[in-house]
């Protein structure tokens, strides 16, 4: 051998992980006794560098060692739990429930709390199996600031009270009310003021702190001082050129500082990327890790935070205790779901996959589902005397069901996606609801129509040009010269920019552009929903046509979706004889809408009544893609005209994700009826006929203003709400136009006179609560629910502050049965009537009037109430935040102590105003001073607790420190003798001297054990622990006698030899060599049956040796060779075996002309590792292989030879073995499981090796050397 | 009108397939290219029966060399490629066609076999099919071994291995499970792995990965990683864990992917 290999394999070692430990501990992170917070500390302590970097992502990885699992951070259940059937492990789709705009246009918290409580039951079902987390990054929180932002489907409403309350309900449903344990863990998104989605990864949404506080902030304030909400998502966006991500102000300062989050903050996915490569907030990804930790994301839903944490580290851009902070919010929350404790203590742990979508859930998602619906329009049908709705069935004959989502399912995003069967469409539901009522009425479905998206018609990225002589020229489209209103450049999720916002008549221009001789034109193009139509104009966007491109789904183009890259899409040129440079004009078209079918019409011509159903889906707007007018997508307008032409009965059944124009069609006389509801949910074509048919009365409101116009609003890159220089206001708050429909807007079929309204209290301050009154009766001629809704105004304001017009400050939805009157009364907290003022920055409130209108909705305000404020207001202590900086210290490290201390008008007061107390729950561990310096003194666990008094209220926090223990030996003596070595955790003692070991801890602290020797050969477990926190590390002294070498020149074994699973048929000595006939069986993995293994005592350092000679070249498992045994479970083998095979071959069919060199290492009965190498092209006379084992402590070195002189490392490995054996062995030998492989790939269940060829090992000798 | 609201970010390639069957015909047929890498402006290419090609970006035949052995996987590092065969023996190979062997014998487990090769800043690893993740930080004079399966047996299913790639900072490793489903685990430094999800949105819906990995490769110009999968479907997997996207590029099963400076090659 020329080449030297070494090949160094490394087994564990670490702390716990000795085979032998003499006192049991439950480490802290296991011990229930502890809270969540020592634990996550004390778990995080545990943890090496490179294992707090592999934490910090959504992926979190497996730590074995510890016992932690893999975790996906990122699951979504806005409606559901995101995710499909699993038949592998007994699951179905899981329930899809009506979404966010559905449910807030119920106005029914407690409604949605049973959904999610629902959806929570659904998700630990799923987390049981093992394929999900419990950590949800729903709900959706922000207000609709503008309809136009893609994700309106998914807010709860446009008024930031109403989507506080009724976000308030979703996580109350997740969380649970266990007070120890969390069902599942809600996270409110996407903090903050991110609604537009179109410049979402790089955009600053700029306004001033009175919007932001008011309005943005307002949800999250709420649930987090109200509901404890355990996370929220930082977004993509910056707030006022600082992303969002990397502002310490916005997460730290407000979020836990001002509202007192305890919890995670993740990052939206890729929003740490954002930083430095949409934002250049940074330039660097380890500077963008160290701003997004440093503010505070506990969690990088991408990979930067796991890519450069440590070299962020080591560039002195964060600490170590930043990863620690981060890594203990993430474990506190896994530790609140029970993950790391016994199930019997956990009490949502007994979910079986049955759960979902089980029959509970499907009659929820009815139930749900009929209370969402907003009538928006109910008259009399054209010459008759009834309404439209609800129809009376016994009146007719036929039904036409009318339009594209007559017969469709849409559920919307962040969805559950259960089975087909379990999904009903309109059609369906209809059908059945008439079949099961036994009626004799003609359904006929007449779909027609499209919701073909006329928004976002195409991502254009590029265009080459190339001329005849086959040269090209390649431009890129982002860089266009002039443009067309309304288009912008980015590349959301994916990485190539792109032109974006491409409408109906959009254009860019190109100037510039040799089109000489120029025969072809490649665009590079994405098609997001259904595509447009390219033409290719020069000289101006009507200029002369020289190609068109029909970039269409409909063409059978690639559709690449919004996450989608382009695609090159060809054209034919038209040489229009250029020769020159030209302006190249891109200009973008709908494809034509289709005509409405007439057997449509007919259907509508010849019932009795047609019911259109109309709406949106998610190609219409979605998560990165806004839209681009507030139409009905499609034909949609078109055919509901076209319908009540043929018919006067018509209604308009509306599912969409929020607000659309409906000024075209909404007081055609033909229409008499228009019922709305956001997406509905699995069950909603089983609801619309209970509503349709009056078995429900439609009691939803409307949760957003429906603009008569898209022309009406703001630019939706405009953040601030307030009227300013002739540009509109926003929201109900300040907008002043008319509108189709008011926020609150929604009929009935019955109807509700409000009366005697009351207010508890005519001058109010903002430490009361107030409750308003009044009593409404059902005078119509339905049961029915009615919305009580308070709007408040402050006419008393100064002017100049531009107070809102309105804001909600209460609701509550009642049901009333016909003729009965109902005492609602609704309480107000006066804290929560408050401004924000933007000079002091802190909370205001404006003194004088403050008038409670009560209404029907925003408008229809049946009474009003007032009282006067007096704005005096006396802030007291909420909030305080305690921390040191550092989770884990050592011995003599101190930290000092930083507390905020935050008052009710969300302003901060200097401690130097207050009293502040510091205590340790353990001083011998962390001692902390009147300053708040806290000193480690020993090992273990301490939390400190701050208290600040402040205005006779105190308020406490708490933060907990793990101070290492150091478990090194101070002493380690055997006679006397030191045998300390710095670093070694394996010693040798060689002779029959005292075996008496005596050892010391560092610590007088620490436990320690000696567990001696019983004899000689025999093996002292000295174990050091530390009692609080579990934490052990063992020593062994082994004590040994001289080995005994054997030439095999005799008969039989010397008595040195000890014989395991001894079969003397196969086992002999005959001509100086021992030989041995290689058995079923082996000692590796979970077989521990490898018979005549010829062993000696060898529990000291040495080198051990022989020859072997076999009498053929092993194959498959066959091995033979040295062995350093400790038991079946615990050893270091080194063989000479087989060759490896290659897949698809049977392994005893393979006839290798050499073998491999193998060492392999055993430690509590698994593999630490295995090397092998191989010795193809080696000269191998009559299969003699030299085999030699050195030991060092717990180093073990391998080498063989062909010629006994001239030896090769083979490897090196460390473990630690105690009462050691060394000897030879033979064995036929166990195919690993994992190596088994069948023809067709499949593992193997391989037993042993049941039909090789025999295999006889002869060893010439057994040389040892001891040390 | 809004303009150049992501400015200076990377821009995204024009993708160019160049089918190794078209623009390298000789070699279109037999043997089977098993790796490529970017190499300066272009790529070399390895084929099973130990042939190397070097290309020019357009996939233009420049170079090659004969190393008479079967081949697993290649890496460029420093210049210089590093080959490894099957049963691991790691050969240094130079573009003038000079070659040597860093480890003159096979490091591997018994009966497995090495899929793949592939170089994180200083640290070269190796991956066999049945999880031993060999390092070396040394120019292969002494390895590291985990062995992934066993390590993190009852933690991620079983997984046997078909290709490895690496960037600067993270090191990816892709397979399939005993039931036939992808999986793609991440590490930085070869010691930790975390379990890649494989969904990816799709009109809206999100779904899994169903195509199995065979070929992997780091696009640098996009800092993603890009698994070549069966029935020609090429699989990203991007910095951001969510964002993951699939493209449907032939018919063909993708044995072979590497990308330079936006040029994708495939077979």
């Amino acid at each position: 051998m020329k080449t030297k290999q070494l090949l160094t394999i490394i087994a564990a070692f670490a702390l716990c992980a000795a085979p032998a430990v003499a006192q049991e501990s439950v480490p802290v992170y296991k011990n229930t006794n502890y809270s969540f917070q020592e634990r996550a500390v004390d778990l995080v302590s545990r943890l090496t560098l490179e294992e707090k970097q592999a934490l910090l992502g959504n992926n979190m990885a497996a730590v074995p060692r510890l016992g932690i699992k893999q975790y996906n951070v990122w699951s979504e259940a806005l409606h559901g739990v995101l995710s499909g059937a699993n038949a592998s492990v007994g699951l179905q789709g899981p329930t899809s429930f009506p979404g966010s705009v559905a449910l807030g246009s119920t106005w029914d918290p407690d409604l949605l709390e049973l959904e999610a409580s629902v959806i929570a039951d659904e998700a630990r079902a799923i987390f049981q199996t093992g394929t999900k987390g419990l950590t949800f990054w729903s709900p959706v929180v922000e207000p609709i600031r503008d309809p136009r932002w893609g994700r309106t489907g998914e807010s709860y409403g446009e008024d930031p009270f109403l989507a506080a309350v009724m976000s308030s309900g979703f996580v109350r449903g997740m969380m649970g009310n266990d007070p120890v344990y969390m069902k599942a863990v809600p996270c409110a998104k996407h903090y903050f003021a991110n609604n537009s989605e179109f410049d979402r990864h790089v955009g600053s949404s700029n306004m001033d702190s009175r919007d932001m506080r008011e309005f943005y902030l307002y949800p999250y304030k709420e649930l987090i001082e109200k509901d404890n909400l355990p996370s929220i998502m930082s977004s993509y966006n910056a707030v006022n050129h600082v992303p969002t991500s990397a502002s310490a102000l916005y997460l730290d300062t407000i979020a836990r500082r001002t509202y007192g989050m305890k919890g995670y903050v993740t990052g939206d996915c890729a929003a740490i990327e954002d930083i430095y490569t949409g934002h250049y907030y940074v330039e660097t990804a380890e500077e963008a890790t160290a701003a997004g930790l440093k503010a505070g994301v506990d969690s990088d839903c991408g990979s930067v935070y796991q890519r450069y944490a440590l070299s962020a580290l080591e560039k002195g851009l964060i600490t170590e205790a930043d990863m620690d902070r981060a890594l203990v919010n993430m474990f506190i929350i896994r530790m609140r779901t029970g993950e790391f404790d016994p199930l019997m203590k956990v009490p949502y742990a007994n979910f079986p996959a049955s759960t979902v979508n089980s029959e509970r859930s499907q009659a929820i998602a009815l139930e749900v589902a009929t209370r969402t619906p907003v009538l928006l329009k109910n008259e009399q049908v054209p010459g008759k005397t009834n309404k439209a709705l609800p129809i009376s069935l016994k009146d007719i004959k036929s039904i036409a069901l009318i339009g594209p989502q007559a017969d469709r399912v849409e559920l919307g995003p962040y969805s559950g996606r259960p089975e087909q069967s379990s999904r009903t469409s309109p059609y369906a539901g209809i059908s059945k609801y008439i079949a099961d009522k036994g009626l004799d009425i003609e359904v006929t479905l007449a779909q027609g129509g499209s919701t073909k998206s006329k928004s976002n018609l195409l991502y254009v990225a590029y265009f080459d040009l190339e001329k005849a002589d086959g040269s090209k020229s390649h431009h890129d489209a982002t860089k266009y010269s002039s443009s067309s209103d309304g288009i912008t450049v980015g590349s959301g999720m994916g990485t190539e920019e792109q032109v974006r916002s491409i409408d109906d008549g959009s254009w860019t221009a190109y100037e510039n552009v040799d089109l000489i001789n120029v025969d072809k034109i490649t665009i590079g193009a994405n098609i997001p929903t259904e595509g447009g139509i390219i033409e290719v104009h020069v000289g101006s966007p009507e200029g002369n046509l020289i190609s068109t491109i029909e970039a269409t789904r409909a063409s059978g183009k690639r559709v690449g979706g919004v996450y989608g890259a382009s695609t090159p899409m060809e054209g034919k040129v038209n040489r229009l004889g250029y020769n020159g440079p030209q302006t190249l004009y891109l200009v973008y078209k709908a494809p034509e809408d289709d005509e409405i079918a007439e057997d449509v019409l007919e259907a509508a011509r010849k019932s009795d009544i047609a019911i259109v159903f109309v709406g949106t889906d998610e190609n219409t707007a979605t998560e990165e893609a806004d839209r681009l007018t507030l139409n009905l997508p499609g034909n949609q307008v078109k055919l509901i005209q076209a319908v009540a032409r043929e018919n006067k009965n018509t209604i308009v059944v509306m599912q969409t994700l929020g607000c659309v124009e409906v000024e075209d069609f909404k007081n055609l006389e033909n229409i008499p009826g228009i019922l709305w509801t956001g997406y509905n949910g699995q069950a909603q074509g089983a609801a619309i006929p209970m509503v349709l048919f009056g078995d429900v009365t439609p009691g939803g409101k409307l949760n957003a203003t429906w603009y008569k116009s898209v022309k009406d609003l703001p630019p939706i890159t405009d953040y601030t709400l307030r009227v300013e220089n002739g540009k509109p206001g926003r929201t109900l708050w300040y907008f002043t136009k008319p509108v189709s429909y008011e926020f609150g807007y929604g009929l009935s079929y019955t109807t509700f006179e409000y009366s005697d309204f009351q207010i508890s209290k005519s001058n109010i301050t903002p430490n009361d609560k107030i409750t308003i009154s009044l009593n409404v009766k059902n005078t119509g001629d339905f049961d029915g629910d009615e919305v009580v809704q308070i709007y408040m105004t402050t006419p008393d304001s100064p002017a100049s502050l531009l107070r809102p017009i309105k804001r909600l400050k209460g609701f509550k939805r009642v049901t009333i049965p016909r003729g009965q009157t109902r005492l609602v009364e609704i309480e107000i907290d006066c804290a929560d009537l408050w401004f924000w003022d933007m000079k002091s920055d802190r909370i205001t409130y404006d003194s004088g009037r403050y008038i409670f209108e009560i209404g029907s909705s925003s408008k229809d305000i049946r009474g009003t109430v007032s009282a006067n404020m007096n704005g005096r207001f006396n802030p007291q202590l909420k909030i305080v935040v305690a921390d040191c900086r550092v989770s884990v210290l050592e011995i003599g490290q101190t930290a000092q102590t930083q507390t905020s201390a935050c008052l009710t008008d969300d302003s901060f007061i200097g401690l130097d105003k207050a009293t502040v107390k510091y205590v340790s729950s353990n001083p011998a561990v962390a001692s902390i001073n009147a300053s708040g310096l806290l000193t480690a003194v020993g090992p273990g666990i301490a939390t400190i607790t701050v208290s600040v008094t402040y205005g006779g209220k105190t308020v406490s926090d708490t933060y907990s420190v793990k101070v290492n223990a150091d478990l090194s030996l101070a002493t380690l003596k055997n006679a006397g003798k030191s045998l300390l070595k710095p670093g070694r955790n394996q010693y040798s003692v060689l002779g029959k001297m005292s075996s008496k070991v005596t050892a010391t801890a560092k610590s007088s602290k620490l436990s320690v054990n000696v567990e001696q020797a019983p004899t000689v050969p025999g093996t002292a477990v000295v174990t050091v622990s530390e009692p609080v926190t579990g934490d052990v590390q063992s020593y062994y002294v082994n004590f040994g006698t001289k080995g005994v070498p054997d030439e095999f020149n005799n008969n039989s074994l010397g008595s040195q030899w000890k014989v395991i699973r001894r079969n003397d048929e196969n086992l002999w000595i005959d001509n100086g060599w021992l030989s041995i006939i290689a058995e079923t069986g082996d000692i590796n993995g979970t077989s521990d049956n490898a018979a005549n293994m010829i062993l000696q005592s060898a529990n000291t350092d040495w080198t051990i040796e022989t020859r072997l000679a076999t009498n053929a070249v092993p194959v498959s498992a066959q091995n033979a060779g040295l062995v350093a045994y400790q038991d079946d479970s615990h050893f270091v083998k080194l063989v000479y075996t087989a060759a490896g095979f290659r897949r698809g071959q049977q392994a005893a069919a393979l006839a290798p002309a050499s073998g491999n060199v193998q060492l392999y290492v055993e430690e509590n009965g698994s593999s630490k590792s295995t090397v092998s190498v191989s010795l193809a092209g080696a000269e191998i006379k009559n299969n003699n292989i030299y085999l030699k084992l050195d030991k060092d402590g717990s180093i073990y070195t391998a080498y063989y030879s062909f010629d006994g002189k001239s030896w090769v490392q083979a490897g090196q490995a460390d473990i630690s073995l105690k009462d050691i054996q060394a000897g030879v062995m033979a064995c036929q030998g166990v195919m690993n499981m994992r190596m088994g492989m069948r023809p067709g790939g499949a593992a193997a269940a391989a037993p042993a090796q049941q039909n090789n060829a025999q295999f006889r090992a002869n060893f010439d000798w057994f040389r040892i050397k001891n040390r | 009108m809004l303009l150049g609201l992501r400015h200076n970010r990377k821009l995204f390639p024009a993708i160019i397939m160049l089918w190794w069957g078209t623009a390298f015909s000789l070699y279109a047929a037999t043997p089977q290219i098993i790796d490529a890498k970017p190499f300066d402006d272009g790529f070399v290419i390895a084929s099973t029966d130990g042939m190397l090609y070097w290309t020019d970006i357009d996939c233009v035949h420049l170079d090659s060399v004969n190393l008479k052995t079967e081949l697993a996987g290649i890496e460029v590092t420093d210049g210089s490629v590093l080959a490894v065969t099957p049963d691991c023996m790691i050969l240094k190979v130079e573009r003038s066609g000079k070659s040597s062997r860093l480890c003159r014998k096979q490091i591997t487990n018994n009966a497995d076999k090495v899929v793949g090769i592939a170089c994180s800043g200083k640290k070269t690893f190796i991956l066999t099919a049945y999880g031993t993740i060999l390092s070396t930080d040394d120019n292969c004079k002494s390895f590291t071994a985990l062995d992934f399966n066993g390590t993190y047996f009852l933690y991620y299913d079983h997984t046997r291995f078909r290709a490895i790639s690496a960037s600067d900072n993270s090191i990816f490793m892709a397979g399939i499970h005993d039931d036939g489903t992808p999986a793609v685990y991440t590490s930085t430094a070869g010691n930790i792995w975390s379990e890649r999800t494989l969904t990816y949105t799709e009109s809206g819906q999100t779904l899994s990965l169903e195509h199995q990995p065979l070929s992997m490769a780091y696009d640098s110009r996009m800092d993603r990683f890009v698994l070549g999968c069966t029935d020609g479907y090429l699989f990203y997997l991007p910095g951001c864990s969510h964002c993951n996207a699939i493209e449907s590029k032939t018919h063909s099963d993708i044995t072979a992917v590497a990308f330079n400076s936006g040029y994708c090659l495939l077979r």
